[in-house]
């Protein structure tokens, strides 16, 4: 079980603050969706939850140890983070791309132990692309790829996962596999961070909603009281049709509202 | 291995096939290898030197026996070396750039290495002692490291890098040229333009000793960007999760690199393209993934250099042709056809 304790966390990128005064926990078992329009702050603030974004001010503790004092290698093991619209610079075959999670828990001059291969295999299965193992990773479909990207996270094994748009591109199908298998996880006791676009995915999928905007978090708890005609109209400056079907929330945006 | 996965045994056969493509390959390099040392040994010039196999006929040909062990077998492990050097530098430079058209003179020191070396003729140093002209080398790759770290630092990205390497370059093939303006005599001018073009010829076991410590130092270095080199497949900031050190990896990878090529440079002059061609032609040997591109560049480095050598010596008449001047008239039109399948594959 590990969580993350974010407190008055600020970055700034030039001179520009681009995340401000964000404070919240990402417990054990939670699925936490990040939403916000474009140039929020989302992508900086998951940056900074793992040290690539330098902090200008505030706090990130995992399990109370401030970040920058987690071995590198140690943190590697425990959070995995999902950059947006990952690029993969050699056409490595699948399977070896996802391999690539297992790096935290390598030794040098070692190859793949037993372990790391039952674990590259279960994240191939829970995102459908057993079947891909063999490809040329650049000859697959961007929604393809975005699954063996998250199988590469999820390869490792993380305790926390922090996934910048991992549906994005995904068929109806995937879009929800992935959900599926993100709820799976936090029910295993993990914890997961996920920028979301798509506000009725947020709603069905997500524990709790972080809502940001010019870098603050604009509104923070359970779907159905987050996301409401008011927070939408001031952070994405649109209307939605919301209705209810079957206990669940369902959320179309339907215009830009006029004050934008 | 007892993975087995209903329905997908496919895996299990994913996990092997890289390794042993990999083993494979290697092994028939070396193989290669051996046999191309041992025809640098024996084989051409005018005196037969294969009877010497026999065990004591050193005692009946010394002549040979010298030729032998003085002249052929340093030229051979220079050739080795220098060869090794120029592929693992160069697949570590293309592992780190991301980029197959990536090759270990980007960062500048082979050129500043030229220049030592062309300092130490131009002051006509060379004829009071043959070892000064290598060190004057050595002293320009140095020189390199400390303007490159002067003006990229510590925590450089790798665009700076590259354009500091343009700038330390440009700034030595300047002084380079103007070193030959001002050639005290043709003939200066004319050696200084000689060893530019790099060879082999006439090295000797000082060459070897010399260069041997910067170019394992360098090598060891290099190994050790391996882990990072193959998570920047992924990106730096996939790379950076993955526990990678990146500002580790680049300093490896740039001071191996100046280093190893630095001293190949100080003894043997430019040998260009050697570090561009060899990673590319074996990358799918290596399955792409960069950790193991680096051992087999090495080895492929150092059999195209053997037998680049052995033909050039071989092969070419009264005049010798320049090792240098072959590797470029191969690598040249190389380039040119990498570059348009690359753009093919771009679009």
């Amino acid at each position: 079980m590990t969580s993350l304790t974010v407190r008055d966390l600020a970055i700034d990128l030039g001179r520009r603050r681009v995340v401000d005064s964000v404070s919240f926990d990402l417990e054990p078992g939670s699925l936490v969706g990040l939403l916000g329009p474009n140039g929020a702050g989302k992508t900086t603030l998951l940056r900074g939850l793992v040290g690539i974004a330098d902090t200008t001010g505030g706090n990130v503790l995992v399990d109370g140890v401030a970040l920058a004092a987690v071995p590198a290698a140690v943190r590697a093991r425990q959070i995995a983070y999902l950059p947006q619209g990952g690029q993969v610079h050699w056409p490595l075959d699948v399977f070896h791309t996802v391999a690539l999670g297992r790096l935290p828990h390598q030794t040098p001059f070692e190859g793949l132990s037993e372990e790391d291969i039952e674990a590259i295999l279960r994240a191939l299965e829970y995102t459908d692309t057993l079947g891909l193992a063999g490809r040329p990773v650049t000859e697959l479909s961007g929604g393809e790829r975005a699954r063996v990207l998250l199988a590469r996270a999820l390869a490792s094994e993380p305790r926390i996962l922090l996934a910048d748009e991992p549906v994005a591109g995904l068929d109806p199908a995937h879009q929800i596999d992935v959900m599926h298998l993100l709820r799976t996880l936090v029910q295993r006791g993990n914890a997961a961070m996920v920028v979301l676009h798509d506000l009725t995915l947020a709603a069905r999928y997500c524990d709790r909603v972080l809502v940001m905007n010019e870098g603050r978090i604009a509104a923070d708890g359970p779907p159905d009281k987050v996301l409401t005609q008011q927070v939408l109209e001031d952070c994405f400056g649109i209307k939605v049709y919301l209705s209810r079907a079957g206990g669940e929330l369902f959320l179309v945006p339907t215009a830009r509202s006029e004050a934008v | 291995m007892t993975v087995l996965v209903s329905g997908h045994p496919l895996p299990v056969e994913l996990v092997r096939a890289p390794r042993r493509r990999a083993v494979r390959a290697g092994l028939a390099l070396a193989a290669v290898g051996i046999a191309l040392f041992i025809a640098a040994l024996f084989a051409g010039g005018e005196r037969a030197l294969w009877p010497l196999v026999v065990p004591g006929a050193a005692a009946n040909d010394p002549v040979g026996w010298l030729i032998l062990t003085e002249i052929r077998l340093p030229r051979a492990l220079l050739a080795v070396l220098v060869g090794a050097t120029l592929g693992l530098s160069g697949a570590a430079m293309q592992g780190l750039l991301r980029n197959p058209l990536a090759d270990p003179g980007l960062i500048g020191v082979s050129s500043m290495a030229a220049l030592g070396a062309v300092l130490v003729l131009y002051f006509g140093l060379a004829g009071v002692a043959i070892w000064l002209l290598p060190l004057g080398g050595l002293g320009g790759a140095l020189v390199a490291i400390l303007i490159l770290y002067a003006l990229a630092g510590r925590d450089a990205s790798v665009l700076t890098l590259i354009l500091a390497g343009l700038a330390l370059g440009t700034l030595a093939s300047a002084l380079t040229s103007l070193a030959l303006n001002f050639a005290p005599s043709p003939y200066a001018a004319l050696e200084i333009v000689f060893w530019i073009l790099g060879s082999l010829a006439d090295r000797s076991f000082m060459h070897v000793w010399l260069a041997l410590p910067f170019m394992a130092a360098g090598a060891t270095l290099l190994m050790g960007s391996r882990k990072g080199l193959d998570a920047l497949t992924l990106g730096e900031d996939a790379a950076h999760s993955l526990g990678v050190n990146l500002n580790r990896t680049r300093l490896l990878v740039i001071l191996g690199t100046a280093l190893s090529v630095g001293a190949a440079v100080s003894v043997t002059g430019v040998i260009g393209f050697v570090g561009l061609m060899v990673p590319h032609l074996l990358r799918p040997w290596a399955s792409f993934r960069p950790s193991a591109l680096l051992p087999l560049s090495a080895l492929g480095g150092a059999v195209l250099m053997l037998g680049a050598d052995l033909a050039v010596r071989t092969l070419s008449g009264g005049q010798e042709l320049k090792l240098g001047v072959v590797t470029a008239l191969i690598g040249g039109p190389f380039f040119v056809l990498l570059l348009l399948k690359t753009r093919r594959a771009m679009r």
